[in-house]
């Protein structure tokens, strides 16, 4: 990581209001670096704090109900928290893009897919629309659709869940933003299609040397595809690690636990004895609801009377992980 | 190319379906009529031609004359230009007044949506039909004012449909792609949700039409169209007195209406199961 990162976050706390108006975190003291032609996965279960985070550093959360409470986005060194709406609106897409989850509900299904491209183009960039087409169907080229000029001309729903999210891909790149948020975009595929899609992140992200944040919850995608990894657990950031780093040992009770529930099909049946596969006990708890300590305690199997009363601080290892608990380092 | 393809199939859809075609046989008829008025009566249909109440069928005339001797034939044929018109104009005023305001509730919510909402509300609660005549009845009985008035009273359901669709279509997730890539609020609602949107609007706009006709044959019933104009709801109005002993003078431009109307509503149902992704095949 010789770069300057072009994402900086620093303190990142994201709050929502509840029923009764009073404000609860939902991402707490996040920091994150992202450099050009980087990929970073955050991962965690389920109601974390991942898309939650994504939202954030794009501002798309419904600003009636939740705020940015403390901490700075720094895009270039330009600090996105304090950007109007307007101008927020021209990083959007043009400097960082984001692409979702369903490819099947991320197009309008009434519009001709190029032309979806075109209108992402128009927004950013004043140039005639014969431009935005042809640019339109280089970028169809770009991201391996075949015959793009007939294809511009379809539907989305003549098109196949894979060739989809390569046109929402199309779209997301259609001004070469420096960073690219990719939320979950590969969960409703099957696998074979995920890998193609992945692959195409992977080689745009050279292309075009931007940074990519890949929020998943698939180990494996994270070990294939990507350089750094974010724990996140309860809106925090608790490991950070490189790849290699983490899958040889991860450092916090919460990853080694995530790490542990991965099936493995040459690890069920040991010594003629099927193995369960291994869980994590409880759930993650509501965010309105955290105590002052560690927020994982509940469900740690290392948990000692600290972990109820302190917010363990984020520490660095001698191997560059930096990770949030207690008790790492004693022998399990 | 696709696009002239779609439109091909639509027609073929309606034509498929019994009532679409009376619906639009019926309505083709109408449209006809209003369109050759003056070919087919070259006269003012206000003139007075021959024998007052002439039985339709049998004299010269080929739906009979009415008291005065007017011809009720050149009545229903310029009598139609004004109902398509009124229909038309109508619709179209409610149609853009409803789509507007229904669009920007339901897209921007919160206060835009709560002001938007009472003020349909204070709109839904006026008895429509009785709301016409007043408006109509303060503002004088012209055409404009006519349909002014058609207009007041039926653009707020129309504006709660267009809210409660737009509202369904901003919570897909295509629309949050377009705000994640930076589009603006004005150009999300126009490009990306309207044509979602517009075929609820079509089919409510096509029934609206009829209920516009209905409304101005009211009135006009009541005296409260435009005198300077023949309008079948004048000519009921006018030869209601006459009921019992000439049938006709009442009877020929009720059927008008009720054919009128029929057709109008049949091609909207017959686009409406067209539209619909659901009846699909």
């Amino acid at each position: 990581m010789t770069a300057s990162p072009i994402l900086k976050i620093k303190g990142l706390r994201t709050e929502f209001r509840d029923d009764r108006k009073s404000w609860f975190p939902v991402v707490n003291d996040v920091d994150l670096n992202l450099c050009a032609g980087e990929t970073l996965a955050i991962v965690g279960e389920s109601g974390c704090g991942k898309s939650m985070l994504a939202h954030s550093i794009l501002q798309l959360l419904p600003k009636r109900i939740s705020r940015l409470a403390a901490g700075e986005i720094l895009l270039n060194d330009k600090d996105l928290s304090k950007l109007s709406d307007d101008q927020m609106r021209r990083v959007r897409g043009n400097d960082i893009s984001m692409i979702f989850q369903e490819p099947m509900t991320s197009l309008n299904p009434l519009m001709m897919v190029g032309k979806q491209i075109e209108e992402s183009i128009l927004e950013h960039e004043g140039c005639s629309k014969s431009e935005a087409k042809r640019r339109a169907v280089d970028l169809m080229d770009l991201v391996g659709i075949p015959e793009a000029a007939t294809r511009a001309r379809q539907y989305p729903f003549q098109l196949s869940g894979g060739m989809r999210q390569r046109i929402v891909i199309a779209i997301a790149l259609a001004c070469r933003p420096q960073a690219l948020i990719a939320d979950e975009p590969t969960t409703a595929l099957d696998v074979t299609i995920q890998a193609q899609v992945l692959d195409l992140i992977n080689t745009l992200k050279t292309d075009i040397g931007m940074g990519v944040i890949l929020i998943t919850h698939d180990l494996g995608v994270v070990a294939e595809w990507a350089q750094r990894v974010m724990v996140m657990y309860a809106g925090r950031k608790v490991e950070e690690a490189d790849v290699e780093t983490f899958f040889s040992g991860p450092s916090h009770p919460y990853s080694q636990a995530l790490l542990a529930s991965v099936p493995r099909p040459d690890a069920a049946i040991q010594d003629g004895v099927s193995m369960p596969l291994s869980e994590i006990p409880g759930t993650v708890p509501p965010m309105n609801q955290l105590g002052k300590g560690c927020s994982f305690a509940d469900r740690c199997t290392r948990r000692t009377s600290v972990c109820d009363t302190s917010q363990p601080e984020m520490k660095t290892l001698p191997s560059g992980t930096r990770v949030a608990c207690f008790h790492t380092g004693e022998s399990e | 190319m696709a696009e002239s393809r779609s439109r091909f199939s639509l027609a073929r859809k309606l034509v498929k379906n019994p009532s679409g075609v009376i619906g639009l046989v019926l309505l083709a008829c109408v449209i006809l009529t209003a369109i050759f008025a003056s070919v087919l009566f070259p006269d003012d249909p206000f003139d007075m031609v021959g024998l007052p109440f002439q039985p339709p069928f049998e004299g010269e005339y080929f739906l009979g004359t009415d008291m005065l001797g007017r011809d009720i034939a050149a009545g229903i044929a310029y009598g139609s230009r004004i109902s398509l018109l009124v229909g038309v104009v109508a619709t179209i005023v409610i149609v853009v007044l409803g789509t507007l305001v229904g669009a920007l509730a339901g897209y921007f919510g919160g206060w835009v949506d709560t002001a938007a909402m009472r003020v349909t509300e204070f709109f839904q609660t006026i008895p429509t039909f009785i709301g016409a005549i007043v408006i109509v009845a303060v503002l004088g009985p012209t055409l404009p004012n006519v349909i002014g008035a058609i207009a007041i009273v039926s653009w707020a359901p129309l504006a709660r449909l267009v809210r409660a669709e737009v509202r369904s279509v901003k919570g897909r997730e295509f629309v949050e792609a377009c705000v994640a890539l930076g589009m603006g609020d004005l150009r999300i609602l126009a490009v990306q949700i309207l044509p979602n949107v517009l075929t609820t609007i079509v089919v409510a706009g096509s029934l609206m039409v009829a209920t516009a006709i209905l409304f101005e044959a009211g009135l006009s019933f009541l005296g409260l169209g435009d005198p300077n104009i023949m309008s079948w709801g004048f000519m009921i109005g006018a030869g209601r007195s006459a009921i019992r002993s000439a049938w006709w003078m009442v009877t020929i431009p009720g059927l008008a209406v009720l054919l009128t109307v029929l057709a109008i509503n049949l091609v909207g149902d017959a686009l409406n199961e067209a539209l619909n992704p659901r009846a699909k095949r």
